[in-house]
């Protein structure tokens, strides 16, 4: 067993963990955070995406060792002070979640793109959403609402 | 689908890396980017005794010019924008995988892992480039038409860290084209074709349809037919050995025709 | 919290009936309709199936909620495309299962779907109060069909079966 000390959401939190423990598992069963979701456990689904250190990664695709010293945003640490951010809120305004499996993977990937790109265009929104599967919307709704955020 | 226990070593410097992996032998598997490995993990399709993460090793993710080439460090992610400035990384890192896998995916690590349809392989050997292999017994340089076997499979020794790969940068006049036919958007292609024009040569190099990137020597006048008669797919369940042919000839067709129009 | 005012009443629609002599019944009060055109263009080359133009229209009856509603359109419609142009099983000799990964059974991502144009016509059913048919899985059954007409008419036969994968296709261009 390996110590590891992740914040998460801004919250220390130190745990005996497994080498093998994928971040995806730690999340969920050690911090208690179930809004991060698994599809697939390698890589293709997208539902896993989580923020490390500033950068939207697969959290499937990593160890919790890994993640020693690191910081993490988890969709629940999205919003601050109970008010949705302006991407959740074009969500919900605009039906862009059904069931809402998919959709903590594609708002942290979707800030990820946010975040590096000035104003995306609606091609480049597209082409993030093709490493992101939903099975419900159709990813229209998804696109407009990041399209809006984005001013594009 | 979880992974079989390893036991998992950070590190901190590259000397400590080689001496692990000198020590491990074939039992122990390099953790960079993690995109390819770890899902191999969790399917258990690979099942190491030892992990060596690389990840936190200082001055391994250099991108820089050195000479006439892009140097590119073993923990340099493909998301990197240095790695824009070249043109061929620039028409080839938009077809690898997504946007976030290449936040943590490593060029170099796509290169050693010798996946048969990825790009970075076919790249690096459509712009003649090289790697630098490190192990205790030193380091060696080895030509990207050496370094694939096969699926899969390159000439690095157990004990060897891919510790750069070397692009050189095309001059003035030179051109590249690159084309792949995926069933979705950042798929792994069905057959993908590189077109490199530099110093008046031409060198074609296909890939996704054979064992590993293959160099072609086409027919400038018919480069698509001569390119399919000299290669023998191998089929999948997505595609025939004859469509996979096909494929070979219009790919390589369309990228040698821009090619040659960029190189005028 | 106690209600100020309740009421309870009920309804029977006229034509939900008890079985009749020969165990048959209406298994639905209303029933809802979808009609969809698909232009496909195949590239000759490389097989590969381009849907030009999609247009669907539905008789939902009233549409109570018109954004789940297109919600429904557009989600059916993926699952659709997912039949017509990418997902497959196929098992070896065996029975063992060859596309068991997301990297081999091919679910559409935001690239690959048509957008589609969408219309409603509103006819009430007379059968219920409200007047709502129900909407919900219509372009799920309807996109595979609309593009396997396509395909065929493009292809000038009637013996094709989704998914029309660009490998599929260039086999049927053979024949």
């Amino acid at each position: 067993m390996t110590p590891v000390a992740v914040t998460v959401n801004g919250r220390r939190h130190h745990e005996d963990v497994e080498p093998r423990l994928l971040l995806s598992d730690f999340i969920r069963h050690r911090v208690g955070l179930t809004g991060t979701h698994v599809g697939c456990e390698h890589g293709v689904c997208g539902a896993c995406t989580v923020r490390l250190d500033g950068v939207a990664v697969r959290s499937c695709l990593l160890l919790a060792v890994q993640a020693d010293g690191s910081e993490i945003v988890t969709v629940e640490g999205l919003a601050g002070g109970g008010a949705l951010t302006p991407l959740q809120e074009a969500f919900r305004r605009r039906h862009a979640l059904q069931c809402g499996f998919c959709t903590p993977g594609i708002l942290i990937a979707a800030e990820d793109l946010l975040a590096r790109v000035e104003r995306p265009t609606r091609e480049e929104i597209v082409d993030m959403l093709s490493g992101q599967l939903c099975r419900c919307t159709g990813y229209t709704a998804i696109i407009d609402a990041i399209a809006e955020v984005a001013g594009t | 689908m979880k992974p079989a226990p390893f036991a998992y070593v950070r590190p901190t410097t590259l000397d400590e890396a080689l001496s692990t992996l000198a020590d491990g032998g074939d039992d122990a598997k390099l953790l960079a980017g993690g995109q390819s490995l770890v899902p191999a993990l969790n399917m258990r399709v690979l099942r190491p005794a030892v992990l060596v993460d690389v990840n936190r090793i200082p001055d391994l993710d250099h991108v820089e010019r050195r000479g006439d080439a892009l140097v590119v460090g073993a923990t340099a992610r493909q998301a990197d924008p240095r790695l824009r400035d070249h043109p061929i990384l620039a028409a080839v890192l938009p077809h690898v995988g997504h946007t976030v896998t290449r936040n943590r995916g490593t060029v170099c690590g796509s290169v050693a892992h010798a996946d048969a349809a990825a790009e970075l392989p076919l790249a690096l050997v459509a712009a003649r480039g090289s790697a630098v292999l490190a192990s205790v017994r030193g380091r060696r340089e080895i030509s990207a038409d050496e370094l694939f076997l096969g699926p899969y499979t390159t000439a690095l020794a157990p004990d060897e860290l891919l510790v750069e790969t070397i692009w050189p940068i095309p001059a003035e006049g030179d051109a590249f084209a690159f084309e792949e036919l995926a069933q979705r958007g950042g798929d792994y292609a069905l057959c993908m074709a590189a077109a490199h024009v530099s110093g008046g040569e031409l060198r074609v190099v296909v890939g996704s349809v054979t064992a590993s990137p293959t160099i072609l020597t086409v027919d400038p006048e018919r480069p698509g037919d001569s390119a399919a008669e000299q290669v023998e797919p191998w089929g999948s369940i997505h595609a025939s050995p004859a469509y996979l042919r096909q494929l070979v000839r219009v790919l390589v067709g369309r990228a040698v025709g821009r090619a040659l129009e960029d190189a005028a | 919290m106690e209600p100020g005012l309740a009421v309870t009443a009920y309804y029977a629609a006229p034509n939900l009936l008890p079985p009749d002599g020969d165990d048959r019944i209406a298994s639905s009060a209303s029933h809802g309709f979808v009609a969809d055109v698909a232009v496909v263009e195949i590239d000759r080359e490389t097989a590969a199936v381009s849907v030009l133009d999609y247009v669907t229209v539905h008789d939902a009856g009233r549409l109570l909620n018109p954004l789940l509603a297109e919600g429904q359109v557009r989600g059916g419609l993926a699952h659709g495309a997912a039949a017509a142009l990418f997902e497959r099983h196929v098992y070896d000799e065996d029975g063992n299962l060859m596309t068991g990964s997301f990297l081999d059974y091919l679910v559409p991502t935001a690239p690959d779907l048509p957008t589609p144009r969408i219309g409603h016509r509103e006819s009430p059913t007379p059968f219920l109060p409200l007047g709502a048919k129900g909407l919900g899985e219509g372009t799920t059954m309807s996109v595979p069909a609309a593009v396997a007409n396509a395909v065929a008419a493009a292809l000038g036969r009637d013996d094709v079966e989704p998914p029309f994968t660009p490998g599929r296709v260039w086999e049927l261009l053979q024949a």
